[in-house]
This record gives C-alpha cells, structure tokens and sequence, in this order.
C-alpha cells in the first residue's frame, strides 16, 4: 500500500475514531444527564419518604395536629405515584406497600375516633398495636422497596456511568491502538526505506555509484528508491558519456591540433590585445626558418606591436595587417574575417601569402583572434595562368573574347565625335572548307597567321582580339589611320587580306565578311558595341555581302522579328489566324472549281497582316510547323463543312513550305488530319513553292511520294522563276504546275512570256500535269489563256482572296466569276 | 367464655415441656453439630414458598448448603421441629416465635442456643380468615356473637383473632373460643362443635374441600399481620456464618425468580404445595416475598410478646429486649439494604 494511502486510512481512522468518540462523548453525556434527572427524582422520593415516615412517626406519638391521616395518605399516594413512574418491580411492591399502609393509616384514624368501654378498650389497643406494626412493616418494607429502587437506580446510573467510562475508555483505548498501529505500520513502513535511502545517498557522497538502494516496499519510498536508482544509473551513463566525450574531446583536440599543424598554415591565437597565446607547428617552423630565436617562437608576444614595428618592404603591408586585425580584435569593424593576401619577398623566389584573420567571439564579447597565414603562392601563380586562359585565345594568342572585351572596359569611350573609332568584327568566309581540305592544324596556323598579321598592322591605341574561331575583332582609330569611312576601313583591311598565307606547305587565299560600327559617343556601351559589330556582320553574311556597316534599323528589323515571334505564339494560341480563300476557276466559263487557302494573321493592334510579314519569321522560329498544321487542319475542316453543305468545291489547296518539310514529317500529319476530318484525299492539294529545291534531298523526295501514295495532289507553285528544272519535274510526283504570275503578267504583250507560257503548257501535257495560270488580272490574259489551252486560273480578275463567309456565300449561290457581267466570255476559241 | 379441651391443653404442655427440655439440652451442648444435610422445616402456608421454590430448583445447593426441606402444617409445628433439634432452621410466623421467646426469657437458656431471626422472608396481611359454615357469603361478623370459634393456641390465628374481633365490635366474652390445631379445625366444623375457625391459608381451601359444604370467609387486612421468618440459634449464626450467608442468597434468588418469572414460581409452588395453580395465583397476590430485617420486625415481636404476656396476666418486672433474638450479620453481609435496624440496635445485639 502507498504510504500516502496508509496516512489517509490512518487519518480516515484517526477522525472517525474521534467522531466515534465525539458520538459516545455526546451519547454518554445525554445518559448521565438522564441518569441525573433519574437521581434527581430519586432524590425527590426519597425526600418524600423522608417525609411521610416522620408523618408516620407523629402519627403514632399521637401527633394528630401536625399530620393528619388524610394528609399522610394524601403523601402516601403521591410518593405511590411518584415511585410508579421508576419502572422497576419493586416499586410496585413499593405502592403495594404504600396502598396498604394508607389501609392502616385510616384503620388507625377509625379506631381513634372510636369510643369504647375500658374493657373494650384493651382490645382496641391491641387492634392498634397491630395497626401500628403493619404500619411500621409497611413503612419498613417501603424503605427496602424504595432503597431497592434507588439501589437499582443508583446501580443503573453507576453502570450508566460505568459504560460511558469503559465506552470511553474503550474508545480511546481502540483510537490509541488504531494510532499505535498506524504508527507503527508508518514507522516500519518509513523507518527501514529511509535507512536505505540514507545509506544510498551516503554512498552516491562517497563516490560510489555502482551501490543501488535496496527498498522492497512498492510505495512512495519505493518509488523513490527507483528514482534514486534509475537517477544513479543515469548518473552512471552520464559520466560515461562525460568521460566518454572527454575522451572524445581530447582525441578531437589532438585531431584538430594534428589537424592544424598538418595545415599548409601558419597559425597563431590571439588574445584581445593581440598577444600571442599559441601557435601551430607550421607558425613554429616558419619562426625557425626565419631565424626566430626565441624560444617560444613568438608566443607571449605581441602580434601588434611586431606589425607596428615593423621596417622595410613589408611596413606598409604590415600596418595594414595591424589595422585590419585591430578592427577585428575590437570588433568595431564589425567584419568576420580580415583577409589580406600579400606578396612575400623572397630573395629565391616570388611567393604569395594570404593573411586570415577570424574573431573569437563569447557570448557576444570579442575574446581574441584566430591568425592564419597561408602560403598562396601556388594558388596565385594558378589564378594568374587561368586569368591568361580566359582571356587569351589559345589558338591565335589573342585577347579572348572575354579579353578583349576587358581591354575594351579599360579603353574610355569617346568624349566627343572627334575620339571616335571603329568596333569590327570579322570572320573568315569558308573556313570550314579550309579545314575540311588542309585540316584543323592548318585552319588554326591560319587563323593564328591571320591574327598575326592583323596584330603587326596595328597601331598606337588599336586593339586586336579573337571571339571566336575565325572570327576577329578589331578596334582601329580611323582618324589616325586616315580613314572616313567603312568602305575604305573595309578597303585597308582588304589589302591586308589580299597577300596569301603560306600554311603548312599550303598556300591559302582567305575572304573576309566585316561588320563594323562606329562608336562616336558614350551612348552605347562596351557589349553593346560588340553586339552591334556583331549584327551588322551577320547581316552582312545573310546578305551576302563583304562588309555591313552597323545601322539602327538592323537592330529594328532584328526586334520586330523577336516581337513577331512572339505575337505568332501568342495568334497561335489565341486563333488570331484566319484563311482567306482565292477561288480557282474555270477560264472557260468562270465557274469556281477549288480555292486556294491564304493564311493570314488579325493582329489585334496591326490589323490584318499579310503572309509576307510573317511567314518568313515563322519559317525561321519553327514557329512554321505548328502553323502550317493548323492552316492544313483549318483548310481540310472548311472543305468539310462546304460538301456537307452540298456546295460545289472539288478541291483546296494549301500551300506547303521546305522549311515543314525539313522540320516535320508532313506526310504523317496530312494523314492525320484526314482521318480526323474525313474528306478524300484528292481533294486536297499541297502547293510546294520551287524554292523547295533549293535544298534537294532524299528525304524531301520520300516525303512526296508518300504524300502522292495517299492520293494528294501535288502543286508546283510559282514555276518557271526558281530552281525548278525539267530533271525536278521528272523526278517528283506532281499533278499540278502552277505558272508564276510574272509569265501571266505580261503574256499579253510580250512574246517570251507567252513562249514560256505554251512551252509550259506544253510540258504539262506531256508531262500529264494540269497547268493552273496564277495572277489573271485581264480578260486578254484569260482569253489568250484559254486559246494557249489553259483551262484553270486564278487572280484578282476573278477574285481577290475572299474571307470564309464570302467564299460560302460564292459557293453557296453558285455564281460565276467574275461577277462583273462585261467581263464574261461570248465566245472563246481554243 | 374459652372452651380448652383436656388433650389439647395436655398437648400444649407437652409441647411447651418438650421445648423446656430441649432448651436445657442445648444449654449441656454449647457446640452445634450440623448435619451433613441441613434442615429446613417449612409449612404449608404461602408464606414459605420460596423455601419450596430454592429447594426445587436446587438454589440451596447452589448456594453452597445441602439442605433438606421439611413440612409440616403449621409454623409453630416447624419451629418445633428447631427446638427439637430435629430441624436446623425453621420458617414460622411471629406469634409462635414470640411464645418461645417468652419461653426461653423465662428459662436458663445456654449462650448460643437462643432463637435468633435471620430474616423475614415474606409477609402478609391477608392470609387469616374467620371461616364460618354458612351459605351466606356475606356473613356479617356480627353474627359470629355467642358462636364457638375455633383458633390455633400459639399461633398468629389467636393473634388474628384478638384484633378482628374488636375491630368488629365482638367481644371477647361474646364468642366462645376452643383452641384447637390447625389440623383438627376440620373435623371440629364437620362436627360442629365449633361454628367458625379462625385459619391461614391454605386452610380454608382445604376446610371447603374437606366440608364440601358453603363455607362463609370473613377477613381484614388491617389487622391481618403475619410475618414469616427464617429462625435458627445464634451458635449457627455464629458458627456458621457460610451456610447462613448461602441460604439466604439461596432465598433472595428465590425471591427475584418469584418477581421475574411469577408464572414459573407459581407453577412451581402448585407442584410442590398440591394446591392448584388458580388458587396459588390468587393468595400470591395476598403475599409480599421481600426477604428482610427491619425495626418493624422488632415492634412486632415486642408486640407479640407484649401481647401474650398480657393474655397471661401482665408482668410488669419483665423486660423484653427483642434485639437479641435477631441475627442481621447474615444479611448485612448478603443484602445489607435488606437490613435495616438502627445501628445501635445492631450493636446491642452484637454485645
């Protein structure tokens, strides 16, 4: 039981023994208060007895005044009723008593009031002595009764008191017991536990901690005795673990002092006032290399005053130590570090050191300083050789791109025009071919020839530098050169060009291509002058050109094809894109027999803009493949949608550029979109521009004739003014030849046009192509069209291209073109 | 006039010569020897039932004292018996007591062998009777004039009568007295030659029965006393003072039966008495069982031996000093608020 437990039963006990108590005192008190009214009314019979038996004594003396019979009888009856309220059996003997001595008392009274004769008279007395006797037997029988009574009374009130004594007693008796044993239990409950908790503590005072407290009791002092233990054993593991980790501090300060000498540093702790207070082996070897013949090798010194006193070569680099390194002391710099690298002079030879100075800072007070020198020099002498790598072209030698641009930083920039100069940026045409024929040695020692040549041409102030392989930049000061313009900035460097370069026993003559821009002003900056430079020279080979002097609307023309690209994404997702349709017609007698579907892009602010302001940029962002699938997919759904109208339109067609081609497998796609629309393949047309041959190729040719195996039309648009030739239309499969509307322009008036015209009819037929005249704008043209054997055309004679509800409407109210009634044919001869 | 019949007055001379006899005889033998049973001689009257009552239930035994009871018909018979030596203690009421007393005042009486109260055991003041052979149950005690009354010769009927007759307006010389025993009262009614016997109780119960005739019963409780008392001589006080303690433990254990357990006592007492449980009902109520010795003892024997003594013809040199026959000792050690004497009474006894 816990002892807790055993005091509250104790106590529990304790209050009930003293409520029990408190029960028996007030029970008692109210008995000995009842057993004192009971003595008290003893008291009062028997002061009645008293009473009537001195009544009873003058009655016999005769002393009739005092105590009349009546008044005793009165007195008898009275003390009858008073003992019949003791409820004991004597007290009726008591009134019996009493009943007949009020008999004799009246008999006695009878007698006295008789007058007899004196012989009588012997008799009467002896009447009365009987009388009398029973009186005095009454009275003495009362006086037993009434004694018993009041000896049973007195007995019961002496029992009473007896009880309430003994109830007493006994009670306390029990609550001493009850304490006792309580004690007792709590005393060998408390006494044996605490010795041991005593005997435990001692030992844990002696040291020793391996001596567990023995408490068998599962109470309070058990519980503490577990504690105790378990706070021992606790007490163990932590000073295992303290001695563990002492063990493990002093094994990680060896670690760290092995560490530290081991570290390629010299390193030396600082007090706050810049005393030494210990140093590293590296420190120490240093002080022995240098001579230091202290033998403490510098501890207890001063590492201040060393730097303040110092002379020579090093004085000022050591003031700046002293100053760094105060403010770290003090903390007033407010750094984390001072960190200085210097260089050593050594008679040998040029070494490097960095100096790293890191506070010791406790609780936010400055303590001292870590001091470190560290021999750098390798590192230096490294950094220097990356510096030479980054900024020097390892094939030419040249500044870098990197390099010459940090040359250029350090160049100021013209104050006024009269300080302007020259950015050029050149690079050498073919290049690739060089070194595919002579090599990639070769092409280096040709470059690097180059370089040398442009280098040794330089004069005061002009810069050379190699941005990239076989591309130099330059800066030439013009004025000094004599020089006004590009062209004959282009002209100089032109001659220096002209002379062959004798490489690896090959003789090699080089073209350059030169961007160049003048920089008259600070307004522009370093990279944007080399970015300048840059776009006029790649302009200059998308022209073709030698040399393209730099000029804002390049930039311009450079900006709108970012910001068309973007607007392509952005019409793309939005559908800003819409198809125009141009309707093919029957010269014969106008009626429309496909269309040509127009791409064309709302721009939200331009308005509608036209294929030529766009198409290119999107050929040349791949923005042109997912373009063109839509322009297919859009194209093939109208087609749809106008059969299943019940309108008349055979065929569309869709122009196709080599840039999808080159990019994506059309064929693929054209299925697809089929499939999805669920229109015949022969209906659908894919006009391919001739430019298409520009690049030739294998792939191009399976293309189309997978495309020609899934039953599309093929359409050589806008022949006759490119690379189209007669080998093409023999080898591609195509079902259609669409004359370039320059043939048609002037086919009326000039001959040659109107030869090629027949020659390609001609063709066509042999070929078994039809033939679609492109750009009909008269009705000579359509007429000489038609006697040429021409039968289908397009052109704004018939029709401009018409947006999609224009075209429906024309299909749907199946007019014929054009709609100008003059214009119609009367008759036509073939 | 006083009718004696010669056998009884030679009867009670032989008696009285008997107890003379008997006093000279004890006088020769100061040291009591006591029978290895004690014995109580006891009557038949009411009076003694708690004699009856310890020796059914063996109270006498318990207290330590072998006793045998004896009976006889009336108390002066029993105290016979003491004076006999025949008996070694006796229950009689106080007329033949105080007649022996008388007796032994006017005879050397050896130190020791005077009678001596232990206690009074009971007491009554309706158990006499005047039976009269009439069948009117009123018969008015005026018409026992110029009638033969029978009474007992030493004993409380003659004492009874003495007062009843006064007290009714009879004369003595109005009634013709023949002193008869108690046992002969019967046949002498039978035989009318007395008209009414004066007798205890039971004897009227067993007169009727006897008669079977109408039987008029006259009574008065004022001058009806009787006490009856344990008796014995002082050298048994004396000598042994245990037996007298144990039968009178014996006797108050008695009495507390007869109060606790009444119906028990009663049923007891018609077992061992032969009357029938009703009529030993109806005298119980007659009865005070209160073992005691008081001063009221003392008047009363004076007043038996003043009486008798006046009855004989007065001696005015005489002095009686009841004290001496009364022996408290026994019971102011066994009940001593049962005793009530004065104190210097107590100590004139004692000297």
């Amino acid at each position: 039981m816990m002892l807790r437990r055993i005091i509250r039963v104790c106590l529990g006990a304790s209050a009930l023994g003293v409520a029990a108590l408190g029960v028996t005192i007030v029970l008692a008190w109210g008995s000995l208060r009842e057993q004192q009214q009971s003595l008290l009314h003893i008291y009062a019979i028997q002061q009645r007895m008293a009473t009537l038996s001195q009544g009873i004594n003058h009655l016999l003396l005769q002393d009739q005044p005092a105590w009349s019979a009546r008044v005793l009888v009165a007195e008898a009856r009275q003390l009858a009723s008073a003992m019949g309220l003791i409820n004991y059996r004597d007290a009726d003997a008591a009134s019996q008593f009493l009943l007949e001595l009020e008999g004799n008392i009246a008999a006695i009274a009878e007698l006295a009031q008789q007058k007899l004769s004196a012989t009588e008279q012997a008799s009467v007395r002896h009447a009365q002595g009987i009388l009398v006797n029973q009186v005095r037997a009454h009275e003495a029988g009362l006086n037993v009764a009434a004694q018993a009574v009041l000896g049973n009374h007195y007995s019961g009130v002496e029992q009473a008191v007896y009880r309430v004594i003994l109830t007493l007693f006994a009670m306390a008796l029990a609550l001493a017991a009850l304490s006792l044993a309580g004690f007792a239990l709590l005393f060998r409950r408390i006494d044996q536990p605490l010795n041991a908790l005593n005997e435990g503590i001692s030992a844990l005072q002696q040291g020793r901690r391996d001596q567990p407290i023995v408490v068998s009791a599962r109470d309070e002092f058990g519980d503490l005795a577990e504690g105790f233990n378990h706070m021992l054993g606790s007490l163990r593991n932590h000073e295992e673990t303290v001695q563990q980790q002492q063990r493990s501090l002093a094994l990680a300060l060896a670690q760290q002092q092995a560490i530290l000498d081991t570290l390629p540093a010299n390193i030396a702790l600082l007090d706050s006032d810049g005393k030494v207070l210990d140093t590293n082996s590296g420190w120490q070897a240093f002080a022995r290399d240098n001579d230091y013949r202290e033998a403490d090798q510098g501890r207890e010194r001063n590492y201040l005053a060393v730097c303040d006193t110092a002379t020579g070569a090093d004085a000022e680099i050591a003031a700046e130590v002293a100053k760094g390194l105060r403010g770290i002391l003090s903390g007033e710099s407010g750094a984390n570090s001072f960190t200085l690298t210097y260089p050593c002079h050594s008679p040998d030879e040029q070494r490097w050191f960095r100096l790293m100075a890191t506070p010791l800072v406790d609780g936010g007070q400055h303590r001292g300083a870590v001091v470190m020198h560290i021999d750098v020099t390798e590192r230096e002498l490294a950094e220097l050789a990356l510096e030479r790598t980054a900024y020097e072209d390892p094939v030419t030698g040249l500044p870098s791109r990197a390099g010459f641009g940090k040359q250029l930083q350090d160049t100021p920039l013209p104050a006024s025009p009269g300080e302007a100069f020259y950015i050029l940026l050149c690079d050498v045409r073919k290049l690739n071919d060089i070194n595919q024929n002579c090599g990639y040695l070769a092409g280096d020692h040709l470059l690097r020839a180059l370089g040398q040549r442009l280098a040794e041409n330089l004069v005061s102030g002009e810069r050379i530098g190699s941005m990239s392989s076989g591309q130099f930049v330059l800066l030439i000061d013009h004025r000094q050169r004599g020089l006004t313009t590009p062209g004959e900035i282009w002209a100089w460097l032109d001659t220096l060009i002209d002379l062959p370069f004798f490489v690896d026993q090959h003789t090699l003559y080089i073209d350059l291509t030169l961007g160049l821009t003048l920089c008259d002003s600070s307004a522009r900056g370093h990279e944007e002058l080399l970015r300048h430079g840059q776009l006029a020279l790649q302009t200059a080979r998308e022209r073709g050109e030698r040399w393209v002097a730099f000029d804002p609307a390049l930039e311009k023309r450079v900006q709108d094809r970012i910001w068309t690209t973007v607007g392509l994404r952005n019409a793309l997702a939005e559908r800003h894109f819409e198809l125009h349709y141009q309707p093919k017609v029957n010269l014969a007698d106008g009626q429309v027999t496909s269309a040509e579907a127009l791409l064309r892009w709302r721009h939200p602010i331009l308005g509608l803009r036209p294929p030529d302001s766009f198409i290119p940029v999107a050929e040349s962002s791949q923005l042109i493949v997912p373009i063109g699938e839509w322009v297919l997919r859009e194209a093939c759904e109208s087609l749809s949608f106008w059969q299943k109208q019940g309108l008349h339109a055979a065929r569309i067609a869709v122009n196709v550029s080599m840039v999808q081609f080159m990019q994506s497998d059309v064929p693929a796609m054209v299925s697809r979109i089929l499939d999805d629309v669920g229109i015949d393949p022969s209906a659908l047309s894919l006009e391919i521009t001739e430019s298409v041959f520009e690049q030739e190729s294998e792939h191009l040719l399976r293309q189309m004739e997978a495309l020609q195996a899934l039953g599309v039309r093929l359409s050589l648009d806008d022949f006759g003014t490119g690379f189209s030739s007669l080998s093409h239309l023999r080898r591609y499969p195509f079902d259609e030849i669409k004359i370039d509307r320059s043939f048609i322009r002037d086919c009326t008036e000039n001959s040659h046009s109107r030869g090629i015209v027949e020659v390609i009819m001609g063709l066509a037929a042999n070929l078994g192509c039809s033939v679609v005249a492109e750009g009909v704008e008269t009705v000579a043209q359509r007429d000489l069209l038609l006697q040429l054997g021409c039968t289908i055309g397009q052109g704004y004679f018939y029709s401009m291209p018409l947006t999609g509800e224009d075209f429906y409407w024309l299909l749907s109210s199946s007019s014929h073109l054009p709609l100008n009634e003059q214009a119609k044919i009367t008759e036509v001869k073939i | 006039m006083i009718i004696i019949t010669l056998s009884r007055v030679v009867r009670t001379i032989a008696l009285l010569l008997a107890c003379l006899s008997t006093f000279h005889a004890v006088a020769e033998h100061p040291d009591l020897h006591v029978r290895e049973r004690v014995i109580i001689a006891g009557s038949v009257t009411l009076g003694d039932a708690p004699t009856r009552l310890a020796d059914q239930l063996g109270l006498f035994a318990g207290a330590g004292a072998e006793v045998e009871v004896t009976s006889y018909s009336s108390g002066a018979a029993a105290l016979n018996e003491l004076l006999q030596r025949r008996a070694d203690f006796a229950l009689t009421s106080a007329a033949p007591f105080a007649a022996a007393l008388l007796q032994q005042e006017k005879t050397a009486v050896v130190d020791g062998e005077e009678l001596v109260v232990l206690a009074r055991i009971s007491r009554s003041n309706n158990t006499h009777h005047v039976v009269v052979a009439s069948a009117d149950a009123d018969f008015p005690p005026g018409q026992l004039v110029g009638r033969r009354i029978g009474v007992m010769p030493g004993t409380t009927s003659e004492y009874f009568w003495a007062g009843y007759a006064p007290l009714h307006g009879i004369a003595q010389a109005d009634v013709q007295l023949a002193l008869l025993d108690v046992d002969a009262m019967t046949a002498a009614l039978r035989a009318r030659d007395i008209d009414a016997a004066v007798v205890w109780d039971p004897w009227p119960r067993r007169i009727r029965d006897a008669l079977g005739g109408e039987l008029a019963l006259l009574s008065d409780s004022r001058i009806d006393s009787m006490s009856w008392l344990l008796v014995t001589r002082r050298l048994m006080v004396e000598q042994h003072p245990q037996l007298c303690d144990g039968i009178l433990r014996a006797y108050l254990r008695a009495e507390e039966i007869i109060h606790d357990d009444p119906a028990r006592a009663r049923g007891l007492e018609a077992d061992a008495s032969g009357l029938s449980l009703g009529y030993v009902q109806r005298l119980a109520g007659d009865f005070i069982f209160s073992l005691g010795l008081d001063w009221s003892l003392l008047s009363e024997i004076n007043h038996h031996v003043a009486w008798r003594l006046a009855q004989a013809g007065g001696d005015s040199d005489f002095v009686f000093a009841p004290e001496r026959y009364l022996a408290p000792e026994p019971l102011a050690r066994v009940a001593p608020i049962r005793m009530l004497l004065p104190r210097y009474w107590q100590q004139d006894a004692a000297r």
